[in-house]
């Protein structure tokens, strides 16, 4: 009897408490719906629209009315010609922007972080982020302009210096070290914003120790400051896996012209052709799922091989 | 008291933030379920149609209950330029709506993103009761998207006895897919001659030649332009709207070849006439005498701005009153002076062969969702603007002050109008081009007349008339492509894909080595049939033999 109300008590304590967090709170919470809404209509409710995947697709019919065909869309698109040549480049555009583009942004922040003349430090930081804030049309046309062959700035320096011209973006091979350059430059500052922010968390202590044992600069970078964001940069690696099959579509759009299609058709480039020029959506969004799938599975796997390896992992 | 205001300030911020979301969604559902409901009636309409066949009713006094009709108008981005809602819309509106107690709503489509803009809304279930593209392979798509749906000839001709006059023999015609009555029609004067090619006048007399009127003269133009250090001949990128084989043609042209390659969707990749024609450009190539970086001219702005910066000597365009092509060359090359040019692309042993436009100019299609008193209301409106008095206002706006009538009672647009009755950059085209293409005057002098008049930058009248001349002289040269009465649908498959082999194909053909044509063309021709030219080929040849085509004479 006695317990009963003592029970009853608590509960109406801690409903009251939960009461008076939430008259004191329920604002914040107010603000939080619309993101939250955000999440569920556009991430969540458009996976209904992978259905198209599945079905023989016709727009005026719609979800409802038009014919499902199983994995009829997945056969055609695995059999198309353009279907092989896509996941070779896809893979061979990502894996070297993987070697080149991914330590580019670690090895610039540690040189960040060893300049001591702030105003120096600062000025070079918001440089190196501005070509994050380009969009790839104008970067494609500025590449045009410095690297053409005819009337590129670089090859008129490279003419007036006695030597041919280079085709940097009209012969395949060039254009690929082209394509992997500028997408360094573009994402190289901008991708060291994170490595900064871990490095500022490395414990000033560990660098005292260091330097008491005698390490030099270059000692203490490599043995204290990298060993600290392992971490981080194993998360971003685990992220950036999960990228190998897609890729910026963009990118090639503003990078390509009709010489150079060696390298060109890829994924994204065959769901545009497919669902945007030649308004076919079930092969398009079945090409999409099956990019992602992939997506999903190399995120997992990497997780699970970090963790193996004693790392935290992204899960 | 602060803490208090900031809470304030929260909490209304939360609530405007959600209130618009749940607007927005609100707004997108009503108007969904108003596009349902209107697909209800249109299919409890046609059922009781179907019962009561051939009797329609008079809404000739008007309309017992408002209807809205929606009407697409392409969106050309001009400055300054409403293309929904303006004075013409309003006079529209006025002058028809007002009378049958109809609501005429103009839809914007963006013209440079049409396709797109048009599935979208039909995807939506919003599209635009009529549905329309300029090239019938397009429409074709619409139709097998379930987007369109038939017409009946006799309801036509209940409702808009003038415009089914004008058109019925077209309509009937070309009108016709898998055996329904799919398309109705603009109407189109299929002589033009608008699109120009000039040359630099400046340029031949300095190396001392005249207008070249072959390919081989302008080889040599070309060569002594080179010697002389002056530019290459204009190429731009042949990427769609497929016409650069016809030149190629040759002696005669061969009806069966003819019918089964000229697409202007699909390119001719495996004919002979274009394995000619990329042999004849790599040649050119390779001498150095068309531009070297052809293949970056994907849109006619880099072929334009080429041309008047002076890096290349012809140029090709639709010529307008206000094009900026000559001011821009004058101001860069004061010197500079253009020369009406033909022929110059087609070698001597061939004729100038060039792309006919069948006798339609806009195909439309009314929307599935469309109910009977929408067509009805349809219908009217196409009859009513085929009245001369609405067309020519809607074409020349108000008579004293858009323009004055000349002595051949030709309309003289007043220079610089700036009134509220002021057309659209082109003239209104977007609106009137429902009922007719071009503005016509029943009379080829006349409009020869109002073409220097309306067309001609000032001091270029005499482009105009050369090319009248040209086109003139070359009308036995004409080929309208086969329309099919049955859709081919290996095209709709295949053609993206196909473009983008044979922009890779092609590119590679012109820039080999000479020795190197060959075996580069034949690798890409079994590449091209292989990723489905053949299958074209072949459902072609079966449409043909067993007859699914429309017979040209």
């Amino acid at each position: 009897m006695k317990k009963d109300t003592i029970s009853v008590a608590q509960k109406t304590a801690k409903k009251n408490a939960f009461a008076v967090y939430m008259r004191d709170n329920w604002q914040l919470y107010a603000m939080l719906l619309l993101p939250m809404l955000h999440l569920i209509v556009f991430k969540y409710l458009s996976y209904a629209g992978l259905s198209v995947a599945f079905m023989d697709y016709k727009v005026a019919k719609g979800f409802f009315e038009s014919e499902f065909v199983g994995f009829e869309i997945f056969e055609k698109i695995f059999k198309h010609r353009d279907f092989g040549v896509a996941v070779r480049n896809t893979l061979l555009l990502n894996v070297l922007d993987l070697i080149f583009s991914f330590p580019m942004p670690i090895i610039l922040a540690l040189l960040l972080n060893e300049i001591r003349v702030k105003w120096f430090k600062k000025t070079t930081q918001t440089m190196l982020y501005l070509p994050h804030f380009l969009s790839w049309v104008v970067i494609g046309s500025v590449a045009y302009q410095m690297f053409g062959l005819s009337n590129g700035v670089v090859n008129a320096l490279i003419a007036n210096a006695g030597s041919s011209p280079i085709p940097f973006l009209q012969e395949d091979a060039w254009w690929l070290v082209t394509y992997v350059i500028i997408g360094i430059w573009q994402t190289m500052g901008w991708g060291t914003i994170i490595y900064l922010a871990a490095i500022t968390n490395v414990n000033a202590e560990l660098y005292e120790a260091a330097k008491v044992d005698g390490a030099n600069r270059w000692q203490q970078c490599l043995n204290v400051t990298l060993p600290c964001i392992r971490s981080t940069v194993v998360i971003m690696l685990i992220m950036q896996l999960g990228k190998v099959m897609g890729g910026s579509f963009e990118r090639i759009l503003a990078l390509s012209n009709a010489k150079v299609t060696e390298f060109t058709t890829t994924i994204p480039v065959l769901v545009y052709r497919w669902g945007i020029q030649s308004s076919k959506f079930s092969d398009s969004t079945a090409l999409g799922l099956f990019q992602s799938v992939i997506g999903v599975a190399l995120v997992l796997i990497a997780d699970r091989v970090a963790k193996k390896l004693g790392e935290d992992g992204l899960l | 008291m602060r803490k208090a205001m900031k809470k304030a300030a929260a909490v209304s911020l939360a609530a405007v933030m959600s209130a618009s979301v749940l607007a927005a969604c609100g707004g997108s559902s009503s108007s969904s379920v108003a596009a349902s409901s209107g697909s209800t009636d249109s299919t409890g309409g046609e059922s009781s149609s179907e019962s009561t066949a051939a009797e329609f009713t008079d809404y000739s006094a008007g309309f017992p209950e408002r209807v809205t009709i929606e009407i697409p108008v392409y969106d050309r981005g001009f400055e300054g330029w409403n293309v929904t809602d303006n004075y013409y819309t309003q006079w529209i509106q006025q002058e028809f709506g007002e009378k049958y107690n109809v609501d005429v709503k103009y839809v914007a489509i963006s013209r440079s993103n049409e396709v797109q803009d048009y599935m979208q809304l039909i995807a939506a279930g919003t599209a635009p009761d009529i549905i329309y593209h300029y090239d019938m392979p397009q429409a074709v798509a619409y139709y097998n998207e379930g987007a369109i749906q038939p017409v009946n000839y006799d309801e036509i001709a209940f409702y808009a006895p003038d415009y089914w006059a004008n058109m019925q023999e077209t309509i009937e015609t070309y009108g016709k897919l898998d055996g329904e009555n799919a398309f109705i029609f603009a109407a189109r004067n299929p002589f033009q001659y608008t699109y120009v090619n000039v040359i630099r006048q400046d340029w031949l007399d300095q190396v001392g030649m005249e207008v070249p009127t072959t390919l081989e003269e302008m080889t040599e133009v070309a060569k002594a332009w080179k010697e002389a250090g002056l530019g290459t001949i204009g190429l731009n990128l042949w990427q769609n709207s497929f016409t650069f084989a016809y030149p190629f043609i040759g002696e005669t042209a061969d009806q069966n070849d003819v019918s089964l390659y000229l697409d202007l969707n699909v390119a001719s990749m495996t004919w002979d006439v274009t394995k000619a024609c990329l042999q004849a450009y790599n040649t050119l190539y390779n001498e150095g005498l068309v531009d070297p970086e052809f293949y970056l001219n994907t849109d006619d702005a880099a072929w334009k701005a080429k041309f008047v910066s002076g890096e290349v000597g012809t140029y090709a365009f639709y010529i307008s009153k206000n094009t900026d092509v000559f001011s821009s060359l004058k101001a860069n090359d004061p010197n500079a002076e253009v020369a009406f040019v033909s022929g110059y692309n087609v070698p001597a042993d061939s004729h100038n062969y060039y792309y006919e436009y069948p006798a339609y100019g806009m195909v439309m299609g009314v929307n599935t969702n469309t109910s009977d008193e929408e067509r009805a209301a349809l219908y009217m409106f196409l009859n009513w603007m085929s009245q001369p008095e609405n067309l020519t206002f809607l074409q020349n706006g108000v008579e004293g002050e858009n323009y004055n009538l000349n002595e051949d009672g030709l309309p003289v647009p007043v220079a610089d109008f700036a009134g509220e009755s002021k057309l659209s950059n082109n003239n209104n085209k977007d609106y009137w081009c429902l009922v007719q293409e071009t503005v016509d005057y029943g009379d080829e002098e006349l409009n020869l007349k109002a073409n220097i008049m309306n067309l001609a930058p000032e001091g270029y009248e005499n482009l105009i008339q050369a090319a009248y001349d040209s086109a003139k002289a070359n009308l036995d040269y004409g080929i309208v492509s086969t329309i099919y009465t049955k859709a081919v649908e290996s095209s709709a498959e295949y053609s993206a894909d196909l473009k983008a082999l044979w922009v890779e194909g092609y590119v590679k053909c012109v820039t080999c080595k000479p020795e190197e044509f060959d075996a580069t063309y034949e690798e890409y021709c079994q590449e091209y049939l292989d990723a489905g030219y053949q299958e074209i080929l072949d459902e072609k040849q079966s449409l043909m033999d067993e007859g699914a085509y429309i017979k040209m004479d």
